[in-house]
């Protein structure tokens, strides 16, 4: 039997924390900060009018785009479909945070990284595709080909590289098996381990190269590729389903940023959620991975759709693929 | 304050399923109340943006998309191609009885590896 104080928690988790609300904050607040890294990186300025050192601007950016811009409606495109996908794909990444131990209600089982692969492996791109194609164009259609290559190459990097800590923690005795929160929870101890700590780095690094893609942050925004193909798949968006895209897209990079720090890097560890030292480590561990993410982004240029795909052949899918399959040598050994 | 539960993954899907319907609700709600009172959509529906180009060029032949996949897959499997060229399609049927012997002879090893580990290690 359930009981009124879960469902509350429940539906405080979904709304308020980590739920709608803060995600939607700490994804507005992480493009702010890459803007403004990246825009350090090119001396330039990022954003500044809005709010206290432009803090606001992405906010103002978001408002402007859902309540003032014109929504232009295409002779063949079918924008209630597109923003009802953009809304299932953010509300897929919102329950997926259920699984991480930051939430007040945390819910586990057996396997339940193969859940996340599914919210966030597969709703989210679908939603993606599925909002383009319903604004059919040339042009989009080229994105959407892109995309779908990219697909091909980047989910299996990103689902074997979240296998190694995921199957480590799992032989090393801890309960629920394969579990996004068993693993957030004691993946830190692997690091002390030199072979484990090997490991982890290269699916680290192979999960970095993926989630470069799967955001289409440069130098793999091909399916993008702005002035190339316009805007690719996005090409037809514009006011408020271009607002649901963006916000889409920002909340991609920060739960794709935070799942690296959990499943990685051990979130609070080696202190407590509830404790100052925990909050400011897991804040650190947070800025860390997003920091990487900027100066990747503001360090390369475009790559054609050939190189992006070997670069990322070389050094996700097959760091990822080979670092999960000795990860299953080792505990199996 | 804080709750942990673990139930079977079955349970989890369908919970996660209702939380991300909820959410898409909400979000829903949120979206209209922000857009319903100054949302201006265009009258006449436009065409497709196509860059300034006359809709006409849509008729003329595109590169196909297929052409992405395959530019990829042969650029990358050359090497391999070459290989398989050069030690299979000499003409010389002995090569190819060679090649094809010990491809056939490499699944063989495997499948017996296989059921060997199975009949040690139990099923």
């Amino acid at each position: 039997m359930i009981s009124l104080y879960t469902i509350l928690l429940a539906l405080f988790t979904t709304i308020v924390f980590p739920g709608i609300l803060f995600i939607i904050a700490l994804a507005l607040f992480t493009e702010w900060y890459i803007r403004k890294a990246v825009a350090h990186m090119q001396s330039r300025m990022g954003p500044k009018y809005v709010g206290p050192i432009g803090l606001l601007q992405p906010l103002a950016d978001l408002l402007k785009l859902a309540s003032v811009k014109e929504e232009i409606r295409q002779k063949y495109s079918s924008i209630g479909v597109a923003k009802l996908f953009g809304l299932l794909g953010i509300s897929a990444m919102i329950a997926s945070l259920l699984l991480l131990p930051l939430s007040p209600l945390r819910i586990a089982s057996d396997y339940d990284f193969l859940i996340y692969i599914y919210l966030f492996g597969v709703w989210v791109p679908l939603s993606i595709i599925v909002m383009a194609l319903s604004t059919p164009n040339p042009f989009t259609n080229i994105g959407v080909s892109r995309l779908l290559s990219f697909i091909i190459v980047i989910e299996p990097a990103y689902f074997s590289a979240f296998l190694v800590p995921v199957t480590l923690t799992t032989y090393s005795g801890v309960e629920p098996v394969y579990s996004v929160y068993a693993t957030s929870t004691h993946v830190y101890r692997l690091w002390t381990n030199p072979v484990y700590a090997v490991l982890l780095v290269v699916a680290l690094v192979a999960v970095i190269a993926s989630i470069q893609a799967k955001t289409m942050l440069n130098p793999f925004n091909i399916p993008e590729a702005e002035q190339e193909i316009i805007a690719g798949f996005a090409t037809e968006f514009s006011g408020p389903l271009l607002a649901i895209y963006n916000l889409l897209h920002d909340i991609e990079v920060a739960v794709a940023s935070i799942f690296v720090a959990y499943v990685f890097l051990g979130g609070p560890a080696p202190f407590n959620h509830l404790s100052i030292l925990g909050i400011l480590v897991l804040i650190a561990k947070y800025i860390l991975v997003v920091t990487i993410i900027s100066i990747i982004r503001s360090s390369y240029g475009r790559f054609r759709i050939d190189q992006g795909l070997r670069v990322l052949t070389k050094y996700s899918l097959i760091l990822g693929v080979l670092s999960a399959i000795v990860a299953n040598i080792i505990v199996l050994i | 304050m804080v709750k942990t539960i673990v139930v079977n993954p079955v349970y989890l899907a369908i919970v996660l399923s209702i939380i991300m319907g909820l959410s898409t609700l909400v979000l829903y709600i949120l979206f209209r109340a922000v857009i319903a009172k100054y949302s201006v959509r265009s009258g006449d529906a436009v065409e497709p943006y196509i860059g300034g180009e006359h809709p006409s060029i849509l008729s003329r032949p595109f590169v196909a998309q297929s052409n992405l996949y395959w530019g990829f897959v042969k650029r990358n499997f050359v090497k391999a191609y070459g290989f398989l060229k050069g030690e299979m399609h000499t003409g010389r049927l002995s090569d190819w009885i060679k090649y094809m012997s010990s491809w056939l002879g490499l699944l063989l090893l495997i499948a017996l590896v296989v059921i060997i580990a199975l009949i040690i290690g139990g099923w």
